[in-house]
């Protein structure tokens, strides 16, 4: 069940990481990892894919940056297409949330 | 030296299918992830640690791709221009040896050393023969042909095509049924071979059909008629 709650959870979590600011791939998993306290660990390579996903879509936007010194990098940014989805994204996954809380609220089973 | 990150890289690209979409792009990013990840102080292979195996990596990408089947118009191209080149190779060669022992004036008269490199010659032309198709799909993914119309052999899930794989979706072509395992590549949904199917491959879309890929066909197919001539009029002044 973690894996698949991760698969349906990761592209909400990337979109509300790249609405605050625009960020790289290490950074992206190092926010994700420091941001959930540890809870929350994906394999980095399992990233990219999801990235392109949301590229694809039009919700993120990427630039390479080539600093003076250093690795060249390619940054991610949300765009107003990707605002839109988060916005989506967070209303369904509060509305599922209150639903199986309110599920397992019930100790009787509904009887 | 090839660095553990070098190594990385390749194994994941290894798992990809050449001609699938997006291979260099995924390469790219995981080289440069890995590159961050050591320039922010983990090792080489702490960060390889954290990218998870790389099949993990290339399955998880292959995901989301989607395999466009290639078109029937450019398989027929690709087949005709990759047998129009062996048919030319062949014939050329079958009248470089009959050129060699017409010049020695009868079988009989060929010297043992020209007989036994004119033998081997055969065989090995024989067997490049048998082979072009399985290791030429096994090693780049595309014969020549499929190259030039843009298309490419992979695995159902968009894996690299092993040599097994290869091997079986051509055993048509060696007995002869090949124009019935055609046909159906045009009643299956991935416009597979039947062989295709027995083999778990697929021809996809891989890229821009070369704009003289039409023009390369028929020039092989006219060289062949070419050296097809030259051997019916050696034949010819032979029995003459």
């Amino acid at each position: 069940m973690e894996r698949e709650l991760k698969r349906g959870t990761i592209e909400m979590l990337l979109l509300r990481l790249l609405e605050e600011r625009e960020m790289y791939g290490y950074e992206l998993v190092s926010e994700l990892q420091s941001r959930s306290g540890g809870r929350l660990e994906w394999s980095d390579g399992t990233l990219y894919p999801v990235l392109y996903r949301l590229e694809e879509a039009g919700h993120v936007e990427p630039r390479w940056v080539t600093p003076d010194r250093g690795v060249p990098r390619k940054y991610y940014r949300a765009t107003a297409a990707g605002r839109t989805e988060l916005e989506r994204l967070v209303t369904e996954w509060k509305a599922f949330t209150a639903g199986v809380d309110a599920v397992l609220g019930r100790k009787d089973g509904g009887r | 030296m090839k660095s553990a990150i070098d190594g990385y890289v390749h194994d994941v690209g290894e798992r990809i299918a050449p001609t699938v979409a997006g291979r260099s792009r995924i390469e790219a990013d995981v080289r440069t992830h890995l590159e961050e990840s050591v320039a922010a102080g983990a090792s080489e292979a702490e960060a390889i640690a954290r990218m998870g195996p790389p099949e993990d990596v290339a399955r998880a990408y292959l995901e989301g791709v989607e395999l466009v089947p290639a078109r029937r118009t450019r398989r027929l191209g690709a087949f005709l221009l990759d047998m129009g080149l062996g048919t030319t190779l062949i014939g050329s060669l079958v009248l470089l040896a009959v050129v060699a022992v017409n010049h020695g004036a009868g079988l009989e008269n060929v010297p043992l050393p020209l007989g036994i490199a004119l033998a081997v010659t055969a065989a090995a032309v024989s067997v490049a023969a048998l082979l072009y198709f399985p290791m030429m799909e096994a090693l780049f993914g595309q014969t020549a042909g499929k190259r030039l119309f843009g298309i490419g052999v992979a695995r159902e899930d968009g894996s690299r095509v092993g040599l097994g794989p290869a091997l079986v979706r051509r055993i048509p072509l060696l007995f002869d049924f090949w124009p019935l395992d055609a046909l159906f590549v045009f009643f299956t949904e991935k416009r597979q071979r039947a062989f295709d199917m027995v083999a778990r491959t697929v021809v996809i879309e891989g890229g821009r059909e070369h704009r003289g890929a039409w023009a390369w066909t028929a020039l092989a197919w006219a060289v062949t008629g070419l050296v097809a001539l030259g051997l019916s009029l050696l034949h010819g002044e032979m029995h003459n």
